[in-house]
């Protein structure tokens, strides 16, 4: 990988993290400021009542979010937000085979707590998970073909790239240019 | 635990992310907040502790003594029901307040058994600390308690038949008398035919239960007009009603009936004269038949006898009093901002539960002699700090079917700044009738224009297209906004708003129900907005109780419906516990200005 997409994909992380503790918040804000009679619809796919699922939820979000940010190892970071953004999908096609085609439903809480309609809730939370899977396999993508091209292809600094010795000096190039940590001190 | 705190210090940019998105969200959540109606607290506040004159048909009240100088009401407190003596206007003190809590709050234990002839005495039945039914006898001059007498439960109606003797009735129709000997109350006991294990009393409720002579009692239980002495051997049958001729109501002074029924040519009320057989009432005559207009009801004599009074609400305002004191006399009107069902005739005054000048409904005094009109009984004792009385207006139109529809339409408190307002309109639920509400004033109070149509003479499978034709004549209004027309439903009216949401489901920017009891296919009102308000223990979902509201919650999320759904625990139908009140206005009025 070069500067310009490790800077991205470093890019992608910190917003990841910041859009999910965004809404990790939203989601423990909406249970708490919650009327105190207020009934939830229940989730359709678990069951169970939307107030825990958005603990349960939010507490993931929080978790992906804080490992982005301060985790050393960013190709899990990458995974973590990719697994929880493949299972909107999964859930969202789920319910859409259902018959279920929007989540308004269920966000009828986001009105109440921030004054936006439960269909710009649901458009907002679409938008927010397409850039979380879409970002994440991107960079995954280019991790990987990071590594294929340190792997098999010639390194600028070295001769012909089907030299043993070059390979090795290609993989030993290639550790050393494993994908920093976003916030990694560079004087640490 | 050190190194990941110190691999948390060394990232500043991680740790102004963690910092900064969820404060940008709280930010967000702040001016959401803010953008909510102001004053909506206070609003909410002042709204939610208004309580409720008791003005029932089978519980009269306010009950005066026979000079028209005292009175005994009864009212719902901020933790359950109050019995209140008033020696003077807009003074009251509180006899007996019962603690119920939320769950049986409106469930009223206590009624009013009205003053002793002299006015020395009144009575009241009470349930006493949640385990004893209980006659209290109270002085006229203070309202002081001077006896208390046990019985097994709640009293129906009851008369006065002298100062030292007291009948009463229970829920099921039997008779009871008490006597007072030697300054004592003795226990109540049955009549004569009461005790007799093979007479089966009529099921229907015990109405106008009312002394007749000193030994006598009168009363109708359905179509039946019934009298019986303590010692008779059966109730008499006075008046028996037939499929052609039906005995709504009758009123007695003096000895004198006035009584309306119903034949196949519509309403009349007549004189019923007695027929008496060795000193005791066995019948009674009918005479001085005068024909009358569906709509107006409640005939009742006044001024021993020589004039009466009633109510109409044929006409432009809600309801009208109508008072002819004598035959000398033109009748005099009073018109009644508030929808009533009952009032009380004194000797010198007529009380009524209303309200005239748009406020809460308090007891007003109708002298009979001056025909001025006093409010006796304020609802509220301090006047609103922060509601404003919105201006009520009554209008008619005719509908496309050539019929006229008048509606009663209150306008926003707070239009200053605003060039263009919501329009909510309210459909109530089955036998109620437009009068002062805490909802209705909540919607004027929170910037949106609120519309309710009468329902006097429409038949419920009206009411949809009704609404729809006042929408369409107040949609031209520059100052309405046709963005945002809301439907407003109580129990059964939910049936009508879901009918309008089925008919045209782009046009209302959502619906809100309080206690709604039938529920459509959500399939069927596709991208509605809906805020519903229940109560826990709703008999009108049977067995299956809150699964059923709930059940349609998840059926209309699935569907795209977001359905703002309250449950108060505990509380019966269209409870009006304060604390849920509150709650449920909030909640209504924070969805009322959402996007």
């Amino acid at each position: 990988m070069n500067g310009a997409e490790t800077k991205a994909v470093a890019f992608f992380t910190h917003s990841a993290a910041g859009l999910l503790l965004a809404m990790a918040s939203a989601l423990f804000l909406i249970n708490l400021t919650a009327p105190v009679h207020l009934v939830q619809p229940h989730d359709p796919i678990f069951g169970m009542s939307l107030r825990s699922l958005f603990w349960i939820i939010g507490g993931m979000a929080l978790w992906i979010a804080f490992f982005c940010l301060f985790s050393d190892r960013p190709v899990w970071s990458l995974l973590w937000i990719a697994w929880l953004a493949a299972n909107f999908l999964v859930c969202r096609i789920a319910l859409y085979w259902t018959g279920c085609r929007t989540l308004a439903g269920f966000l009828g809480s986001y009105p109440y707590a921030f004054g936006i309609s439960a269909n710009a809730a649901n458009a907002l939370a679409s938008l927010i998970f397409a850039y979380l899977l879409i970002g994440s396999l991107l960079s995954l993508a280019w991790r990987v073909e990071g590594k294929f091209v340190s792997k098999f292809c010639v390194h600028p600094a070295a001769g012909t790239s089907n030299s043993p010795l070059k390979i090795s000096a290609n993989k030993s190039h290639a550790r050393t240019a494993e994908l920093p940590s976003p916030c990694a001190n560079p004087n640490s | 635990m050190y190194s990941l705190f110190q691999k948390i210090r060394s990232r500043p940019l991680g740790m102004a992310i963690a910092v900064a998105a969820p404060l940008m969200v709280v930010l967000w959540h702040l001016l959401a907040l803010a953008a909510r109606p102001a004053h909506l607290g206070k609003i909410v506040a002042e709204l939610g502790s208004v309580m409720e004159l008791v003005n029932e048909y089978l519980n009269p009240s306010p009950c005066p003594n026979h000079a028209c100088t005292k009175l005994v009401f009864l009212e719902t407190t901020e933790n359950g029901a109050g019995v209140f003596f008033s020696d003077a206007p807009g003074r009251r003190k509180l006899l007996f307040e019962e603690l119920c809590g939320g769950d049986d709050y409106n469930l009223l234990k206590e009624s009013l058994m009205g003053w002793s002839p002299d006015d020395a005495f009144f009575a009241y039945g009470r349930y006493y600390k949640s385990s004893d039914w209980q006659i209290v006898f109270c002085d006229g001059n203070t309202g002081a308690e001077v006896a208390v007498v046990r019985c097994n439960e709640f009293v129906a109606a009851a008369a006065w038949l002298s100062p030292e003797c007291l009948a009463f009735a229970n829920i099921d129709g039997v008779l009871y008398i008490m006597r007072k000997n030697n300054d004592q109350w003795t226990r109540p006991k049955t009549f004569k035919c009461f005790r007799n294990a093979s007479y089966k009393p009529p099921t229907e409720g015990i109405v106008g239960f009312t002394a007749f002579d000193a030994n006598t009692v009168v009363w109708r239980q359905g179509g039946t007009l019934f009298a019986c002495s303590e010692d008779s051997d059966a109730p008499v049958k006075l008046w028996e009603s037939t499929n052609d001729d039906t005995l709504l109501e009758f009123s007695l002074a003096r000895s004198k009936f006035l009584a309306r029924f119903r034949d196949a040519q519509g309403e009349y009320f007549a004189n019923l004269y007695p027929q008496k057989e060795n000193g005791r009432i066995v019948g009674v005559t009918v005479a001085n038949v005068t024909r009358i207009h569906s709509g107006e009801f409640h005939f009742t004599l006044i001024n021993h006898g020589e004039g009466y009074a009633y109510l109409t609400d044929v006409g432009e305002s809600p309801c009208t009093l109508v008072v002819k004191p004598d035959n000398s006399h033109p009748p005099m009107q009073f018109q009644l901002q508030d929808q009533v069902q009952n009032f009380v005739a004194g000797e010198h005054a007529i009380y009524v539960v209303s309200s005239l000048h748009d406020e809460p409904s308090g007891i007003w005094r109708c002298d009979l002699a001056s025909g001025a009109m006093e409010c006796v009984a304020p609802n509220v004792e301090k006047p609103f700090a922060c509601v404003r009385n919105p201006r009520l207006t009554t209008d008619t139109i005719t509908n496309g079917a050539g019929e006229p529809l008048t509606y009663y339409w209150l306008s926003p408190t707070h239009s200053a700044a605003v060039t263009k307002h919501p329009l909510v309109i309210g459909i109530l639920g089955i036998g109620q009738y437009f009068a002062w509400s805490v909802n209705f004033e909540a919607f004027a109070n929170c910037g949106a224009f609120f519309v309710s149509l009468d329902r006097h003479q429409r038949d419920s499978s009206q009411w949809a297209d009704d609404a729809f034709a006042v929408y369409e004549n107040l949609a031209r209004r520059p100052d309405m906004d046709t963005n945002k027309v809301f439907l407003f439903a109580e129990s059964a009216g939910a049936f009508s708003v879901f009918e309008l949401l089925e008919k045209n489901p782009k046009l209302w920017r959502g619906a809100i129900l309080f206690s709604p009891s039938s529920f459509p296919e959500p399939s069927q009102i596709p991208g509605s907005r809906i805020f519903m308000d229940n109560c826990g223990d709703d008999k009108a979902f049977g067995a299956e109780g809150m699964k059923v509201p709930m059940r349609f919650q998840d059926a209309a999320a699935l569907a795209g419906i977001p359905v703002t759904l309250i449950i108060h625990p505990g509380l019966g139908h269209a409870s009006s516990w304060p604390v849920a009140v509150r709650e449920r206005l909030r909640e209504a009025m924070i969805f009322l200005n959402e996007n």
